[in-house]
């Protein structure tokens, strides 16, 4: 009982700091109700590093056994198609590919439970919708990003860095309207709402003068608005009020587009040899961004490897030959990133969550015993090698990776079964005790909530995310 | 997504630190918000005997006044001290005959902890929200003819208003002027800035009744009010050309209905009637979206029919009654669930925070004292007898609610706030209520309603100078993206390509033929021929608003809403990011090069006409002399592409030009 007062006593004080970095703001942050929380909270940001499309635990992270193909194999045979490799981890294997990111796991934690949420048939965006809000569209009212939900909650890091950065998605993509429904601040407004880079190798032009126009000929026509704005009639046509909030935001604009923090933007700026080392394409671009941009104070930040149907860890078909170009393209960045941060000591500060909107298995649909439509076709022998791999989506366990922001190193959290169905046999992580988490090391109360419509909008679903504590150290 | 917290969450003191003498839990050991830990008690387990205007034994606990007053045996709760309340003896009585509440179980050990930290830490009564109000919003309409009998002016509001000024010693602000008067007026209208011809036509009109003239034909400008509007529209029927849930059928468009409903100038509750029991071409409304995979229960589509419904046409948000009976209003949860059920093909359950009740719903309408639906009737006649019960006359929540929504867009502010919550106390009731009479004595006519504000001394009041909070009932308003795009188009001669919706005199096969090739470029250029086309000022010349255009970084940036949820009322603030697109997104760059072209080839080197132009044509004035100076100095002697580009861009940067009013 003790400890629940020293927790109380300590929250007030935790919920009182973050009060004062939202003195503007309207933010609620409840007294929370988390058991046994005693933490110091050490992120000040966050990078998510999204596989986009469904990574499979026992290929990737969660390596079970392994069997080589083999024409005629029957795929109930099959758990992961490549062998198990070690970690810098007593304990902790990941499967063959991943030997990079093994290497900094003890730096890191694994989540080997996630349970994705049970939402019938698949559709990928709809799963990534439900990761990246909480909730599982449709809903009556729109439900911010996570990214927007800590803009709003903690503000950026550096006025002249927007605090939500989102790397890597374009949206003329099949699903893209599903993917824009969740890519918003939705009811917090467009203040708090993602700065597209979609292209991380040309993060510059994002914060250059519009194509074509010289940084001479954007100043001028910058002082020439001043001088118009201070030449016109003021007073009589419009509000000031309202004048005043529009010439700040346009000042906001033009003090990003000139403040040297942009050079973060420009990837030409970093060392060849550094580049080189993230530079497995866009992705890794994208986590060498996230890096730099790290360093001059974003506040929340997503890479994605992109989702696109069918492509990158959408893998219907192929899905072994597949797996080794995607873990290629990953693990150099991935571990890179954690060790720059490290050795810039920022990796206390910085919580990094890699994962994706679910897994995959080669047999099970959806979870165990539930009757899904649309399955991917697996033949009951395999012929070809095209059928060697993880082609159905899994909901039941997924792994999720976790560096710095206070988080213990070289932990795993959870166990999921040895033979198939491949799920979660202890503590299972649904999404609101992922969040819960994240928000946590932030030292935001899980049942922190922003009232629209006269109600509480809570920052995990009603409120009731519980942290995994066991994660911290 | 509501739902308060029902404690499962919550941590308490009680079970392991039971006194033994009273068994009495312990007060839980956290800071207690009335909304999350405590209501959900009272709502539950109370306010089926002692609220929601019921007072057995003379108690009602749905306010903290009423918990403190007590009711036969005395005040129920003593502040600060839970062990010697009257309320926590009650519930924690061991006698079943003496125990609250007395049907099902005890309260929970867990709920006697929280009860018990609320009165010992004051009793706090914070609903971070209006609380339920003591305006009761009358079923009818209140008639009021006696309060403005006296009254000389010939406008509706200027008789209420004057009344209303008349009682308080208040009078007008400033009024005005023709040429903002044209402006805010064609805005409102058409969405587009008045031609300059035009404009210099009515400015030069001396006829004393030249506004009401402006006003008449610019109502009758069938089309453009049809593109002006249907963006409004859009917004409140969540319709648009993309979006979630087409990917599989889950959702239907009803572009082609809207725009001849609008063009015709339906009736509106003839409208309404259409949309409510679908007429073909309609049925996007009520069939709400629906993504892959299972809904929860409280996102069915019959349940969002029965909420966009309400909200949208009826100004009643039943957001929290279809999860739970609201903590904010009376409405319950068999209240949704018996209008859900009107649209269901097959009975409903009623589910209660995604729990199950094993109770079915009942059918009925929101005010059962307006009518009845026959549950027996097959879903069709049920939804024609709800789209009959939704715009009766007799349901003054019906004209009252798209009265409001027009004077908020047209004014500023709703005379009751929030829109979507016309239950709440209007500033001014008979006003509210003599326009909503007066909508339907006119046939439901949405043109008479315009004309009607726009014609009020009010509307053609500037609204003051000052901080918006000390003006709770007027309002400047931002040019919607839609209305930005339109203005900028006015402004150069060229306008958007590749529309989403044509209209119906363009639907011939040269016209498809066209749009395809267009759509070809735009799509990522076929050839570089038919990208230049696309680009090409002569194909740009043709009027094809921004409403036709899908949405883009900057529409969105501007405001424009992904229309994923009924939106009734667009986000105007002036964001960063929103100035980032406008200060170096390629979209606006694109656009304004494209215009300059167009500019340059009028004007040529001809800077003074040139500026003359842009200051008339968007902000309705000439320029002074420092503003001369300024523009001469960008375009420099010649008037080159780049000045022209930086001018225009300077001038739609200006709160002036997008501010409205």
């Amino acid at each position: 009982m003790n400890t629940l007062y020293n927790r109380r006593d300590f929250l007030k004080t935790c919920s009182a700091a973050t009060l004062a970095a939202l003195a503007a703001g309207e933010a609620r942050l409840a007294a929370a109700a988390v058991p046994g929380n005693t933490l110091v909270p050490r992120a000040e940001r966050v990078i998510v590093l999204w596989m986009a499309g469904g990574m499979a635990h026992t290929e990737t992270f969660d390596p079970k056994r392994y069997t080589p193909f083999e024409t005629g194999l029957d795929p109930n045979a099959v758990l992961s198609t490549f062998p198990a490799v070690e970690t810098a981890v007593d304990g902790i294997k990941f499967s063959e590919g991943l030997e990079k990111i093994g290497q900094v796991m003890d730096r890191g934690a694994l989540i080997k439970t996630y349970t994705a949420g049970d939402l019938g048939f698949i559709l990928h965006s709809r799963h990534q919708y439900h990761w990246h809000t909480g909730y599982a569209p449709p809903q009556t009212t729109a439900p911010p990003h996570i990214g927007a939900m800590i803009a709003k909650t903690l503000g950026p890091l550096n006025p002249d860095v927007p605090a939500f950065i989102d790397i890597g998605q374009t949206f003329n993509v099949g699903e893209a309207e599903e993917l824009k429904a969740f890519h918003t601040a939705g009811f917090l407004g467009g203040e708090f709402g993602p700065f597209f880079v979609p292209n991380p190798g040309d993060a510059k032009s994002s914060v250059e003068p519009p194509a074509g126009m010289t940084f001479s000929r954007f100043e001028n026509r910058a002082k020439a608005y001043k001088k118009l704005v201070e030449a016109s009639p003021v007073g009589i046509y419009g509000t000031a009020y309202q004048q005043e909030s529009m010439l700040r935001s346009m000042e906001n604009a033009y003090r990003l587009l000139t403040s040297p923090a942009k050079k973060a933007f420009d990837l030409a700026d970093e060392p060849r040899e550094s580049y080189g080392i993230y530079n497995t394409g866009r992705f890794g671009q994208g986590c060498l961004l996230a890096r730099r941009l790290c360093e001059v104070g974003a506040r929340f930040i997503e890479v994605t490897t992109e989702y696109e149907p069918f492509k990158h860890w959408d893998t219907h078909e192929n899905g072994h030959e597949r797996m080794v170009d995607l873990k290629r393209v990953i693990d150099a960045p991935v571990a890179q990133l954690v060790k720059d941060l490290d050795d810039r000591g920022l990796l206390d500060s910085t919580l990094i969550i890699l994962a994706t909107e679910f897994s995959r298995d080669m047999v099970t649909e959806g979870k165990p015993g539930k009757v899904v439509k649309d399955q991917v076709e697996v033949p009951t022998v395999m012929t070809e090698t095209k059928h060697y791999g993880m082609h159905r989506h899994f909901t039941d366990a997924g792994s999720v990776l976790l560096f710095g922001g206070g988080v213990k190193r070289g932990y795993q959290y959870g166990e999921t079964a040895d033979e198939r169905p491949v799920k979660t046999i202890k503590d299972p992580v649904h999404i609101e005790a992922l969040h819960a988490t994240m928000y946590t090391a932030l030292g935001i109360a899980p049942d922190t909530h922003y009232i629209v419509e006269d109600r509480p909008f809570y920052v995990t679903k009603d409120g009731l995310g519980v942290p995994v504590m066991d994660v911290f150290a | 997504m509501f739902r308060l917290s029902l404690l499962t969450g919550l941590v308490f003191a009680g079970a392991a630190a039971v006194t033994a003498a009273a068994e009495l839990p312990e007060p839980a050991a956290i800071q207690v918000d009335f909304v999350r830990d405590v209501h959900a008690i009272l709502a539950e387990r109370c306010y089926e005997c002692h609220g929601n205007g019921k007072r057995k034994g003379e108690l009602q606990l749905d306010s903290r006044e009423g918990l403190l007053k007590g009711g036969e045996n005395g005040p129920a709760i003593l502040e600060g001290n839970s062990a010697e309340s009257h309320l926590i003896q009650l519930v924690t009585a061991t006698d079943p005959d003496d125990r609250m509440p007395p049907k099902g179980d005890p309260l929970k050990p867990e709920e006697i902890a929280i009860l018990r930290a609320w009165i010992d830490q004051g009793l706090n009564w914070n609903m971070a929200a209006p609380e339920k109000a003591e305006y009761t919003a009358p079923l009818k309409l209140i008639e009021s003819a006696d309060l403005v009998a006296a009254r000389t002016e010939t406008n509706l509001i200027d008789r209420y208003l004057g009344a209303w000024h008349e009682s308080r010693g208040e009078t007008y602000g400033e009024a005005l002027e023709d040429a903002r008067f044209a402006r805010h007026v064609w805005l409102d209208t058409a969405g587009l800035l008045p031609p300059v011809d035009q404009l210099q036509t009515f400015l030069a009109d001396p006829a004393p009744n030249k506004r009401e003239a402006l006003i008449d034909r610019l109502l009758a400008d069938k089309q453009a009010y049809t593109e002006h509007w249907i963006s409004f529209w859009n917004d409140l029927l969540r319709n648009d050309f993309e979006g979630t849930g087409y990917i599989d059928g889950g959702r239907e468009q009803i572009s082609d209905w809207l725009y001849t409903a609008l063009y015709e100038n339906k009736p509106y509750d003839q409208f309404v009637r259409e949309l409510v029991a679908p007429v073909p071409g309609a049925n996007g409304f009520v069939k709400g979206i629906v993504w892959r995979g299972d809904n929860a229960a409280v996102q069915q589509a019959p349940m969002q029919a029965a909420r966009n419904i309400a909200q949208v046409f009826l100004g009643v948000n039943l957001k929290c009654a279809s999860c739970h009976d609201s903590f904010i209003d009376a409405w319950q949860l068999r209240d949704a669930y018996g209008f859900a059920n009107v649209f269901s093909e097959t009975s409903l359950e009623l589910v209660r925070c995604e729990t199950a009740t094993g109770a079915m719903a009942d059918y009925r309408f929101l005010w059962p004292d307006v009518g009845s639906i026959d549950g027996a009737l097959p879903v069709d006649e049920r939804r024609k007898q709800a789209a009959a019960l939704v715009t009766s006359t007799e349901n003054g929540f019906f004209a009252r609610t798209i009265v409001n929504r027009v004077w908020a867009l047209l004014i500023g502010r709703g005379i009751v706030e929030p829109l979507d919550s016309v239950e709440r106390e209007p500033w001014y009731p008979e006003l509210l209520d003599a326009l909503a009479r007066d909508f339907i004595a006119h046939n439901h006519d949405m043109k008479h309603l315009l004309k009607t504000i726009m014609a009020s001394r009010l509307y053609q009041t500037a609204v003051p100078d000052a901080d918006e909070a000390e003006h709770p009932h007027f309002a400047v308003r931002r040019m919607t993206s839609e209305e930005f795009y339109d203005a900028l188009s006015t402004l150069t001669g060229v306008w958007q390509y590749n529309p989403k919706f044509l209209l119906p005199e363009e639907r011939t096969p040269e016209e498809a033929a066209r749009q395809e090739a267009l759509r070809q470029a735009a799509a990522g250029g076929k050839s570089e021929q038919a990208t230049a086309d696309a680009k090409n000022i002569e194909n740009r010349r043709r009027p094809v608003r921004a409403w036709r255009i899908p949405a883009d970084s900057l529409t969105r940036a501007l405001g424009r809403t992904p229309r994923e949820q009924v939106t009734t009322r667009r986000e105007s603030v002036a964001t960063t990011l929103q100035a980032l697109e406008l200060s170096n997104g390629n979209m606006l760059a694109e656009f304004l090069g494209v215009g300059a072209q167009s500019l340059k080839q009028r004007y040529g080197a001809d800077a003074p006409g040139l500026v003359d132009y842009l200051f008339m044509q968007g902000l309705q004035r000439s320029p002074t002399p420092d503003e001369k100076e300024v523009a001469f100095a960008l375009l420099g002697e010649e008037a080159a592409q780049e000045g022209i580009e930086d001018l225009l861009w300077i001038v739609a940067m200006l709160p002036e030009f997008q501010l409205i009013r």
